[in-house]
This record gives C-alpha cells, sequence and structure tokens, in this order.
C-alpha cells in the first residue's frame, strides 16, 4: 500500500472510468501537492444547540432528536463562519469524491490551520468506492474565535491504493452514500448496536 | 366621530411602527438563499416607517386606505420570511438567479418561496407596484419620499416565485421556474403589444358576438352581452397569451426538460378543461401541443448511433405525448364556446408575431433556442456522471473539464428520470431521492465553478 503523489494523482484523475478519481469541481491544479489534494471548506456546517438538551445519548438519538440539538446552517462563499475556542461543528469538503474500487483516502486538516487551533478530526477514512462529499469535524482548540470561509483550503485528501480491489465496494447500501453536505451522526443505525445498548 | 378618528390614526401609527419592527427584525436573519429578501425586507420597513412619520398630516378621508395598504404590506412580509434556506432548496437560488438575470435583465431579482397550494406562480414587481401605491397617496407622502429611504433597491425588480411546499428538494420539476420566468416577458410584450392586436380584432369579435347573440332580446340587452362578450374573449385572450408565452420561453430556455416537466404536471388535470371552468387557463392539451412546437426534433439514425442511449430514449419519451396532442379534443372543447373560440382564433392568428416580439427582448445572443441536437454529446456526459453517481457538474476530463450550464444538467437528469427502469415502487423513490441530490449538488457546483474558476486558474 503506497501514498500516491502528484504524478499518479494526476494518472487517476484522467484515467478511464473505472480507475478514475472524481473530485469535482477540482478548480486549479495548484490544489495537488506533492502527495495530497487540497480541499475547499464547503458551505454547510452542522452547529450543537447546547440550551436545548442535558446530554446527547447517541443511541436513542432519532433523526427528530438529532435535529434538537443539532442544526444545520448555511454560509454563502464570501461570507464568514466563526468557529470559537472548544467549538465543534460538523462540515463537508465542497468537492464532491468518488473513489474507485482500489483507491482509499484519508481527509486530514492543513498544518496551516492547525497552527492557528483549527483541528480537523481524523475520524475522515474515506472508502474504496465512496461518492460524496466528506464529511468532518471541525474543533477550535485555541483560545481565539477562529474566522472560517467556504472555499478556503482547510483540508487534504492523501490517497493509497489498497492491496487488492476491494470487493464489496462502498456502493452497496452504507449509512452515508451519496451525501451532498454534512451528515448528522448515525451512530445509532449501527448493526451492532442493540446488542449492548438497551434503550427504548 | 372625532374620537373615531383619533384612535384611527394613532392604531395606524403604532401599527405602521409594528410593522417595520417586525421587517427588521426579518431581516436579521442570516439564512437567505440572497440579498434579495433582506432587500425586500428594507422596502417594507422603509415604506411602514414613513406612513408612521407622516401619518399626523395625512387627510382624515385616507385613513381607511392607509389601513388597508398596511395591510397589504404586512401580508408581503411572507414572502421573505419564507425563504429562509430551511424552506427552500437554497442551493440552486443563487444560481438560477444568475441565470435567469441573464435573460431578462440583471436589475431583475428573486425571492423562492414555498406555497402550500400546488402549483407554481410569479408575482408581479413588487418595487414597481409600491411605487406606485406610494403615488396614490401624494400629496402628504410620495414615492420619491420612499424611493430617497430605499437607494439602490429603487433601480431593482423584486419578483416573487412560489413552488409547491412538498415538491422543496424535487429539483427537477423546478424547471417549471421558466414558464414563470416567461410570466415576466409575457408581461412586457401585453404592456408594449396587446392593446395593438385587440384593436385589429375588436371589430371580428363583436360581429361574432352578434352573430350568436339569441334572438328575442332588446336592443340594450343586445348591447349589454356585447360588451360582456367583448370583455370575456379579451380576458381569455390575455390569459392564454399568458400562459402560452410563459410555457414557450420555458421551452426555450430548458428545452426537452420544459416538456417534460410540464407533460408531468399536465398528468395532475384533466387534459380537456375548458378555460371558462378553469380561470381561463388553457387547456392542457392545447399547451402540451404549443410547447412541443418549440422542440422541434426528428429523430434519425444519426442520432440513433451518436447519442447518448438514454438521451435518445428520452426524446423518444417526449416523442410519445404527441400521440396526446393528435388527439383534438380540446379544439372542440374550445370551439364549443363562442368567447374561447374567438379567443383561441386571435392567439392562432397572430402567435408567430406575437412570439417573435417576445424574443427580441432577450439579448440577441440568447435568440436562439436551447437545441438538444448540438448539446448531445454534453448531456451524454452528464448522463453517464449520473450513472455513476457523480453530479453532473461538469462536463470532460481533468484538467480541460468545464462547468455544465443549466439547461444541460436539467436534461440530463429528466433524461435519467424517464428511462431508468426500476423493480419496485421503494426502488424508485429511492433512485429518484439520489438524482435530485445529484441535480442539486451539480446546479450549485457549476455556478461556484463559473462564478470562483476564473479568478483561481
Amino acid at each position: 500500500m503506497s501514498t500516491l503523489t502528484r504524478k499518479q494523482i494526476h494518472a487517476r484523475l484522467a484515467a478511464r472510468p473505472r480507475k478514475r478519481l472524481v473530485v469535482s469541481p477540482l478548480l486549479s491544479g495548484r490544489q495537488i501537492g506533492e502527495a495530497s489534494i487540497d480541499l475547499w471548506l464547503g458551505n454547510q456546517f452542522i452547529v450543537f444547540r447546547r440550551h436545548t438538551q442535558a446530554l446527547i445519548n447517541p443511541f436513542s438519538a432519532s433523526r427528530v432528536a438529532l435535529h434538537r440539538f443539532q442544526e444545520r446552517r448555511i454560509v454563502h462563499f464570501g461570507n464568514k463562519f466563526v468557529l470559537h475556542p472548544g467549538a465543534l461543528a460538523l462540515a463537508a469538503t465542497f468537492e464532491y469524491l468518488q473513489l474507485p474500487d482500489d483507491l482509499e483516502g484519508q481527509v486530514e486538516g492543513r498544518s496551516s490551520w492547525a497552527r492557528l487551533g483549527l483541528q480537523i478530526a481524523s475520524a475522515t477514512f474515506v472508502e474504496p468506492g465512496f461518492s460524496g462529499v466528506v464529511t468532518f469535524e471541525l474543533a477550535n482548540v485555541g483560545n481565539m474565535p477562529l474566522q472560517l470561509y467556504p472555499g478556503t483550503r482547510v483540508s487534504q485528501l492523501i490517497l493509497r491504493e489498497t492491496c487488492s480491489q476491494s470487493d464489496n465496494a462502498y456502493g452497496s447500501g452504507p449509512k452515508y452514500n451519496y451525501p451532498i453536505g454534512p451528515q448528522f451522526s448515525r451512530v445509532a443505525s449501527d448493526y451492532d448496536v442493540r446488542t449492548f445498548v438497551r434503550e427504548p | 366621530m372625532r374620537l373615531r378618528k383619533t384612535i384611527q390614526r394613532n392604531e395606524l401609527r403604532r401599527y405602521a411602527r409594528s410593522l417595520a419592527a417586525l421587517a427588521e427584525d426579518i431581516e436579521q436573519a442570516e439564512d437567505f438563499a440572497t440579498d434579495t429578501a433582506r432587500d425586500f425586507c428594507s422596502m417594507i420597513q422603509a415604506a411602514a416607517e414613513l406612513i408612521a412619520e407622516r401619518l399626523e398630516v395625512a387627510p382624515e378621508d385616507k385613513l381607511p386606505w392607509v389601513g388597508a395598504l398596511l395591510g397589504f404590506f404586512s401580508q408581503n412580509l411572507r414572502f421573505p420570511e419564507r425563504s429562509r434556506i430551511e424552506h427552500i432548496p437554497w442551493s440552486v437560488v443563487q444560481a438560477m438567479e444568475s441565470f435567469i438575470q441573464e435573460h431578462v435583465g440583471t436589475d431583475s431579482n428573486f425571492i423562492i418561496r414555498p406555497q402550500w397550494r400546488y402549483n407554481y406562480s410569479i408575482s408581479e414587481d413588487y418595487v414597481a407596484k409600491y411605487k406606485e401605491l406610494f403615488d396614490s397617496l401624494a400629496p402628504w407622502v410620495s414615492a420619491a419620499d420612499w424611493i430617497a429611504r430605499i437607494g439602490v433597491i429603487a433601480a431593482k425588480r423584486i419578483y416573487c416565485i412560489s413552488f409547491p411546499r412538498v415538491e422543496k428538494m424535487n429539483i427537477l420539476t423546478h424547471v417549471i421556474w421558466g414558464h414563470e420566468v416567461g410570466h415576466i416577458l409575457g408581461g412586457v410584450w401585453e404592456k408594449a403589444h396587446f392593446s395593438t392586436i385587440w384593436t385589429a380584432e375588436a371589430t371580428q369579435v363583436a360581429a361574432t358576438a352578434d352573430a350568436t347573440c339569441p334572438s328575442g332580446l332588446t336592443a340594450a340587452q343586445q348591447n349589454l352581452r356585447k360588451a360582456r362578450f367583448l370583455d370575456e374573449t379579451m380576458t381569455l385572450t390575455k390569459r392564454a397569451l399568458s400562459e402560452l408565452i410563459s410555457d414557450s420561453v420555458g421551452a426555450h430556455l430548458f428545452g426537452p426538460a420544459a416538456v417534460a416537466s410540464l407533460a408531468e404536471f399536465s398528468c395532475r388535470h384533466d387534459l380537456d378543461s375548458s378555460s371558462i371552468d378553469s380561470n381561463g387557463y388553457p387547456p392542457w392539451r392545447y399547451r402540451l401541443r404549443k410547447i412541443s412546437e418549440y422542440v422541434p426534433i426528428n429523430l434519425n439514425l444519426t442520432s440513433r448511433v451518436l447519442w447518448h442511449r438514454q438521451l435518445f430514449r428520452y426524446i423518444q419519451w417526449t416523442q410519445q405525448w404527441k400521440v396526446i396532442i393528435n388527439d383534438t379534443s380540446d379544439v372542440a372543447v374550445i370551439a364549443a364556446n363562442p368567447q374561447s373560440a374567438e379567443a383561441y382564433r386571435i392567439v392562432d392568428t397572430h402567435w408567430a408575431a406575437i412570439w417573435h416580439n417576445v424574443l427580441q427582448q432577450l439579448p440577441s445572443h440568447l435568440r436562439a433556442s436551447y437545441d438538444i441536437r448540438l448539446r448531445y454529446r454534453i448531456v451524454g456526459e452528464l448522463i453517464d456522471r449520473i450513472g455513476r453517481g457523480i453530479p453532473p457538474n461538469e462536463y470532460g476530463c481533468w484538467p480541460h473539464s468545464s462547468p455544465a450550464l443549466i439547461p444541460d444538467i436539467w436534461n440530463a437528469a429528466w433524461a435519467c428520470k424517464v428511462t431508468r427502469s426500476t423493480a419496485s415502487p421503494e426502488e424508485y423513490d429511492e433512485n429518484l431521492r439520489m438524482l435530485f441530490h445529484l441535480t442539486l449538488k451539480a446546479i450549485e457546483a457549476s455556478h461556484i465553478h463559473r462564478t470562483f474558476g476564473p479568478t483561481i486558474l
């Protein structure tokens, strides 16, 4: 398993459809680095409404319950989104990704932003065959509020070839298929939840 | 009476100030798709504040009219209030506004909002309407006073387009927005040209009124009947032209997608309802026949070989409606009523000249109708993207990709909708849900691509 370099990324972006990496739109070749692709911050955010709930119980979180403590906000291109110290928000890449069956990806924060206190959570593994925008978690671990703008390159996609082609790539009924904005958590729909969690 | 007038004036002032505050509150909401909703709130706020300030010098006999005006302004606040992003397909609004502005002028701005009624509609231009209303209040307050307060907004036109609330995410049916834009062009045409046509036809309509007049009426009754006949015929003619121009503008902008969306919408209605019984709307069969004239596509061997298979089947699908439009039941319905027969005789006689005049309103480079025969490669590529689960927002392979145009995106999406065979109702619903998502993302992404791409490269 090896990380794709600039030349390999270029080749994958122009490959025949079954092997093609889709990053759409990819507006500038300068977004492609030595071994990664910089991705734009999208214009949709999911923020927490802490005043409405005493705690989060993710296992009883029906869609309605989730919307009680999280809400979607839209910030138009050109406008700012302020992330306060200690705050967590869900965001997504603006680019729509589609990975072929023999590539996996990892979305990480860019160090320039990390130095300002912006942490992009590490739970953003992108499986082979995934189609959609990638949801990631934004946290401000600094002391000062951070002004973010849709379209800024806050994250990067690192790609690796898998040892073999995936037999059951992401397209066969996963929890978050074809998302076009950040997705609410659906941990309550995990197949093994009922084994350990006794919730009404 | 003096006491009553004092109370009335005080209450109107309080009402106006409350309305201004409410408009300001709504304006402060951060979640509008464009700035148009805020502009509309500012207009209402300025109107209410102006009336509150000048009410002391308003003549007593004007106070009931002031009350009615404030009521009108209050009701208008529902347009921006319901256009917050949670109620609308927000991601396509900026793209659509830009697209429409190219056709009807950059001074045109739109509020998109849901309505409970299952229909699409467009309002008149509210800036012009408000100017007219303030003119009716002169001299104690005037349109010039109001314009001075709203600044640059006065140079805009603001329309409100409504869509059926339950169809928020159904981006394919929103192709009908093209029809609503047609009402803007149709309105301009009507003001400039309708009276000329009517003057030329009034004598013939009056003769028909005489010829169909039942016997036994007095001269006064005959005159009254003739006046009603003329009035009803004129109303029917105007309404028919308004809808037919709008349908044709939709087809001009979006080609087969406009036919598909209108045809699908028509399935909810009787095809041959008389205009007399349906608020002046032309029979659906007549509308479908008319709109089909503006998407003339002859499929031949070349298209069968070169076109994407789904695109070919999509055009075949739009042509299946010929079976319906070749049936002339609607013609019999129209002919059954002398007024509607006259109205549609006028439409048919003048249609070519009318459509020519409507097209003259467009910039010269936009007068050619959308022709899918010239776009088949791009639309075919977009259909392929949808088939692979990718939004149809661009065509060509990176680094030579280009943002797709809204009409191409919509036609690719419609091609996918009408040609997908599904095993079950659940699968049909799930496929459509995915198609709506991909199309919504595509319209937004292509707009951002076009707007920011050139500055980044």
